[in-house]
């Protein structure tokens, strides 16, 4: 299969001396779904940013779409804007994601700078506000919205440059059942449409439907394991090796037990 | 002692230094102050006057020229030091007046009340009772929220289905200039009413409440013309027909024209920013030739401002959540000090990774949005 992402020996560090990433492989083919399942600062939103092209690592190497991703990659116009179409990244934060002073000018903002056309641009956010139902907030400031909408209008912003890979961090952090269930449907949808899906959280849940393959990044940073979905969230030991799950006490009329705990998984 | 004691003291200290300015260059034989040449200077140095200057210097007529008392200018030092140091008191004053004046004028005055479930209720009222020195941060904090409140409420105005809500926002951005342009050259006291009272008409026809509309505009003429329209009001400035203590007719008469131009000037511009949203003003800004990336600036320091503000409240009742009792100055200074600090890093946080959020969705250093779409 098109491999899209292929990472070797990837090394980040902040400020030249904290580690965000220590020697991290792996590899993406298109179509996939792939999940990066790690504790809080393990590195899942730095590998992301890596992928997007935003940041760049201090040693090892990044290819996208069979180019090499380094700080002169972006400088070739043509590569930039074939890049920038077809990968897009949902940030952890949505104000920072969501800067323009309208929700309808935020979903024209990437459409825009990559001049796609005014036609086709005005067809698929006509599309995009019908599937998300946010054509009532078009006018509206982003301050005025709740953070479930924020959600879906950042997710509309990216999703209104019909890119081919999604980059999502922790798309589910903080929103209510239902639209976290809206969330996942979407994702699902795109990823039937034949879109590789990429998601750092630590939601298993959302991992459990949504993503084929897995990768759990450990505190120390680096690929503690990878396998197929089913492999790596059967694996009890692992998940609580890296956080991913707590052990939960608690009492059945008299008599306590003790039992592995995931949250939000209603199989476990 | 009290910190403001302190204070003061440091500041009529500072006036009664004030004369070393005259006493140093005159040990020294070094002339007057750089930069500090007056007309005479001028004409010693360069040969002649600038004309420009010559008429720009007949606005301003000082009222201890030279900050010397009228016929002691050629008294010797120790006169002039005297002079000197009563010029500063008298600057102190008017400063001190004039900050306490507005402060007076913009903070809403709560009343105490007694009525304990009311107090719990409202957040500003507790935070009024409460003593300390927190209180001033806190405070102005919830000030800050409130007044950006109204901003938003003030939006509601924008949205209402009056008359200049009608107009397109670029049309009236031009025509507030020329109006503001007109009100600067009439010098005919009932025209400049006339459109004062057309702005309120106006502000009643788009469906302002116009006491509301009086409120937003007056607060403005205090902080422009108190310190130009009031002076002008005496003989020491506007030499003429003295009518009573000392104030004349003609000072009168400027006076009144200069806080009249100011009024008709800040109503208008306070309508048109009333009756438009914000970014259809940006909007028509830019269509009017404002450059793109000022006007991005704009709407960017519109929209995370509301944010900071937020964090900046948040933090603040997060630390106060986890005190018990008052905190002791020093550490107080500490505490917010730190705060500080920490929003400062908060926002250059942000700021990075907005700035990555617009990369990663294609801009490249000249920004393209919807420009004419509803304009």
């Amino acid at each position: 299969m098109e491999k899209i992402f292929e990472l070797t020996d990837i090394e980040f560090a902040y400020l030249g001396k904290f580690i965000g990433l220590n020697k991290v492989s792996l590899e993406i083919a298109k179509g996939e779904s792939v999940a990066v399942l790690g504790a809080n600062g393990s590195g899942k939103s730095t590998l992301l940013h890596l992928m997007a092209g935003l940041i760049y690592p201090s040693r090892g190497s990044i290819n996208a779409f069979n180019r090499r991703i380094d700080k002169n990659a972006f400088d070739d116009e043509a590569f930039r804007q074939y890049f920038r179409k077809r990968v897009v990244l949902l940030f952890q934060n949505s104000e920072a994601q969501l800067f323009s002073p309208t929700v309808e000018e935020e979903l024209y903002f990437g459409p825009l700078q990559l001049d796609l056309a005014r036609r086709e641009i005005d067809k698929s956010i006509d599309g995009l506000c019908r599937l998300l139902d946010i054509k009532k907030l078009l006018k509206r400031s982003p301050y005025q919205l709740s953070a479930g909408e924020k959600r879906k209008v950042a997710i509309a912003s990216i999703l209104a440059i019909e890119p081919e890979v999604l980059l999502l961090d922790e798309p589910t952090a903080g929103l209510d059942p239902r639209t976290c269930r809206e969330l996942m449907d979407l994702i699902l949808e795109y990823h039937g449409q034949g879109k590789t899906i990429i998601t750092a959280t630590h939601d298993l849940h959302f991992v459990s439907e949504v993503a084929d393959r897995i990768y759990i990044l450990s505190e120390e940073k680096t690929i503690a394991a990878s396998g197929a979905q089913e492999e790596i969230l059967s694996n009890n030991e692992l998940l609580n090796l890296h956080n991913l799950v707590h052990v939960h006490a608690h009492k059945h009329k008299d008599m306590w037990h003790k039992h592995l705990h995931q949250h939000g998984r209603p199989d476990a | 002692m009290k910190l403001v004691a302190k204070l003061w003291i440091g500041i009529f200290i500072l006036a009664l230094l004030a004369p070393l300015g005259l006493i140093i260059p005159e040990l020294f034989k070094a002339g007057s102050a750089w930069g500090e040449w007056g007309r005479e200077d001028l004409i010693k140095m360069v040969g002649y006057f600038p004309r420009g200057m010559q008429r720009i210097a007949e606005i301003w007529k000082a009222p201890l020229p030279d900050y010397a008392f009228r016929g002691s200018e050629n008294k010797g030092l120790q006169s002039l030091s005297l002079g000197y140091i009563v010029s500063g008191l008298i600057g102190i004053l008017a400063v001190a007046l004039a900050i306490y004046l507005l402060a007076k004028f913009l903070t809403k005055h709560v009343p105490k009340t007694d009525n304990k479930k009311e107090s719990s209720r409202d957040p500003e009222i507790t935070l009024k009772r409460r003593s300390g020195r927190n209180k001033f941060v806190e405070y102005s904090l919830i000030r800050t929220l409130e007044f950006f409140r109204n901003e938003i409420f003030a939006e509601s105005f924008s949205s209402a289905n009056g008359l200049m809500q009608k107009i397109q926002p670029r049309i009236k951005l031009i025509g507030l200039i020329l109006i503001l342009i007109i009100v600067s050259l009439l010098k005919d006291i009932r025209l400049i009413f006339a459109l004062y009272i057309l702005s309120i008409a106006l502000a009643y026809l788009s469906r302002i409440s116009v006491l509301y509309f009086l409120k937003r505009t007056w607060i403005f003429i205090p902080l422009f013309s108190l310190f130009i329209a009031v002076p002008a009001l005496f003989n020491i400035f506007s030499p003429g027909e003295v009518i009573f203590f000392g104030i004349t007719k003609q000072g009168l008469s400027s006076a009144s024209l200069f806080i009249l131009r100011v009024l008709t000037s800040v109503s208008f511009s306070v309508l048109i920013v009333l009756t438009t949203t914000h970014t259809r003003l940006l909007k028509a800004m830019r269509s009017l030739g404002v450059p793109q990336v000022f006007v991005m600036t704009f709407m960017m320091c519109y929209r995370y401002i509301f944010i900071f503000i937020k964090i900046a409240q948040e933090m603040y009742f997060a630390i106060k959540s986890r005190l018990i009792g008052s905190v002791k100055n020093r550490k107080a200074h500490h505490v917010v000090a730190w705060h500080i600090g920490v929003l400062w890093e908060k926002s250059r946080l942000m700021s990075e990774e907005v700035y990555m959020a617009m990369i990663s969705r294609g801009y490249s250093g000249e920004p393209k949005t919807i420009n004419g779409k509803d304009i």
